[in-house]
């Protein structure tokens, strides 16, 4: 039952986010980007010019996914809050985190079909760029293709902390535009967490070791998402440490879990 | 044998608002008790501010008190239980617009914990009930406010609650509107629902209420009979007689009140209110045309 009921506010939070205006804009962007990648680059030879393609294409889907991310988490909750609709919602026999779990769990879908859409484009512009290089190579195989909807599986499952982490902030805030704004600065202080690992390893007081291990534990690392030359480029192939995946698989659980089990505690006494 | 517990029950009340970080409380409600009864229409009167909607969000577990108990048919109010047995409608009901009504519905059946062929077969017979079958299929966003309010009617009772909660139904309808929402709400009287009004529309409210509560800044000040509430209130008694074919009828009715010791106040010719004489010319219109 809960699961049935979690599903169907999945289902009409992803129906209405897909018809959201920002939503397009921001895929069309997206799909627009990855595919102009090639006319953005200085053909050289080989692997740098897919490398460029590759570094610009995930930069663009990583930007744009963070922000679709954020807006949506943040819009999805708000915009329900604001029109008092969640009121006919949480006055059925439904509990509050089955309701966020429901909300989350539709902007992860919304999420999935960005990552699949530019996925699909960016196969395909990179199948195209490595016929044409192959002309006047010869090498056998320079990327791989296929492993691109690995990579951006693995880009969802950091989107998917990231929407956790809105949603938490989202539950904490009184305001649709506070949360976005807060949000945008706690991912920062996620992009830059490897340095305060570098700060424990280096720290030369007690105090120092202390906060240092407090930002490295309470803030997740989401460098560690970054493995996309490793995947899709032939020639980094067997650098991936073994058990990449499955790490970033329990790492994203983790933090998931974490931001989720957050939401509902702040969630769960707040007036609707 | 046990006696049956009220649909509602209000035990010392107290809900309390903080206000900045200084720790200063606003009181919404201070120590109101009262119960309604099972079965019957009632109102829950006040001015904005007067701790309606505080009371609303208490039953439906959306705010809990700051003391004192709130319960639901014995329940305790916001428990997964007590929503089993309330149906709501918010004030301006917003719904998602590109859903059907009848997908709208539906959906709020499968959040009730209705599926399937239940859900459908729930979802059609209050679409009928509220008079939508032929709009059933249309998007939200093609509805008059009229037909938000009894979409959103259905949605509440898609699950057969026991007590339905309504947040200024008539707000911001039409003559005809207001007449089709209170029809329904009849019907529903009839059918044995308790159903809540929390409304500032006084005149209409009128109509339909059996008992009513008055709020007014945190506090219940009245509570009862809405027919013995209106007599206790009233120092004249009104009478309106109608059929007067002459002046002299007119004066020997006069004359015989003053022979019973009674005192004539004034005699007026009364109109009838704009919004019957409205809906009484749309109904000829609607017959003439169908």
């Amino acid at each position: 039952m809960t699961l049935n009921r979690t599903l169907l506010i999945a289902k009409l939070t992803f129906a209405e986010a897909v018809r959201a205006k920002f939503f397009s804009l921001l895929l069309m962007m997206a799909l627009i980007l990855v595919s102009l990648a090639g006319f953005f680059q200085q053909f050289d030879f080989g692997a740098s010019a897919l490398k460029f393609i590759l570094d610009f294409s995930f930069g663009a889907v990583f930007l744009l996914g963070t922000i679709l991310t954020l807006v949506m988490m943040t819009q999805t909750l708000y915009q329900e809050i604001q029109n008092r609709s969640i009121m006919s919602i949480l006055a059925r026999p439904i509990h509050r985190w089955e309701y966020l779990w429901g909300k989350l769990l539709g902007v992860q879908f919304l999420l999935l079909l960005f990552c699949l859409l530019t996925g699909i484009i960016l196969t395909g512009l990179l199948t195209w760029e490595e016929k044409l290089l192959l002309l006047n190579s010869t090498e056998s195989n320079l990327v791989n293709p296929g492993e691109v909807f690995i990579f951006l599986g693995v880009q969802w499952l950091k989107f998917s902390v990231i929407a956790a982490l809105s949603l938490f902030i989202a539950c904490l805030s009184r305001s649709s535009l506070y949360a976005i704004f807060v949000s945008f600065l706690a991912i920062i202080a996620c992009q830059l967490q490897y340095l305060a690992s570098e700060m424990y390893a280096n720290a030369e007081t007690q105090l120092g070791l202390w906060f240092a291990w407090f930002l490295k534990t309470a803030v997740p690392n989401l460098q560690i998402y970054n493995i996309g030359d490793w995947l899709v480029l032939e020639s980094n192939k067997e650098e991936i440490p073994q058990g990449t995946l499955i790490n970033i698989l329990k790492y994203s659980a983790i933090w998931y879990i974490t931001f989720f089990g957050l939401s509902v505690l702040f969630f769960k006494d707040r007036e609707i | 044998m046990s006696e049956e517990p009220p649909a509602l029950a209000f035990k010392d009340l107290t809900r309390d608002f903080p206000i900045g970080l200084r720790g200063y409380k606003l009181r919404a409600l201070e120590k109101v008790s009262f119960n309604i009864p099972a079965k019957g229409i009632y109102g829950l009167l006040g001015p904005n501010g007067s701790g309606k909607s505080a009371s609303i969000k208490i039953i439906l577990g959306l705010l809990s008190p700051s003391s004192g108990r709130c319960e639901v048919f014995g329940e305790k109010a916001g428990s997964q239980q007590s929503k089993k047995k309330l149906g709501y409608l918010p004030e301006n009901p917003h719904f998602p617009s590109f859903l059907t009504g009848k997908e709208l519905v539906e959906y709020f059946a499968g959040l009730s914990g209705i599926s399937g062929k239940l859900a459908k077969k729930n979802s059609e017979e209050v679409i009928q009930l509220v008079g939508m079958e032929n709009a059933a299929n249309r998007k939200v966003r093609t509805y008059s406010k009229g037909m938000l309010q009894r979409i959103g009617l259905a949605q509440a009772l898609v699950h057969n609650p026991d007590i339905l909660i309504l947040d200024e139904p008539l707000s911001g309808l039409d003559p005809e509107g207001t007449q089709e929402v209170i029809d329904v709400l009849m019907e529903l009287r009839n059918k044995g629902k308790t159903i809540l009004i929390s409304s500032h529309l006084l005149s209409r409210v009128e109509e339909v209420c059996d008992r009513v509560a008055i709020l007014h800044k945190g506090r219940l000040i009245k509570e009862g009979n809405l027919m013995d509430l209106i007599e206790d209130e009233s120092k004249t008694t009104s009478i309106q007689i109608s059929g007067f074919q002459s002046k002299e009828t007119l004066e020997s009715v006069t004359r015989f009140l003053e022979r019973e010791n009674l005192e004539v106040q004034s005699i007026d010719t009364i109109k009838r209110p704009l919004d019957e004489v409205f809906i009484e010319i749309l109904k000829k219109d609607r017959e003439l045309h169908q």
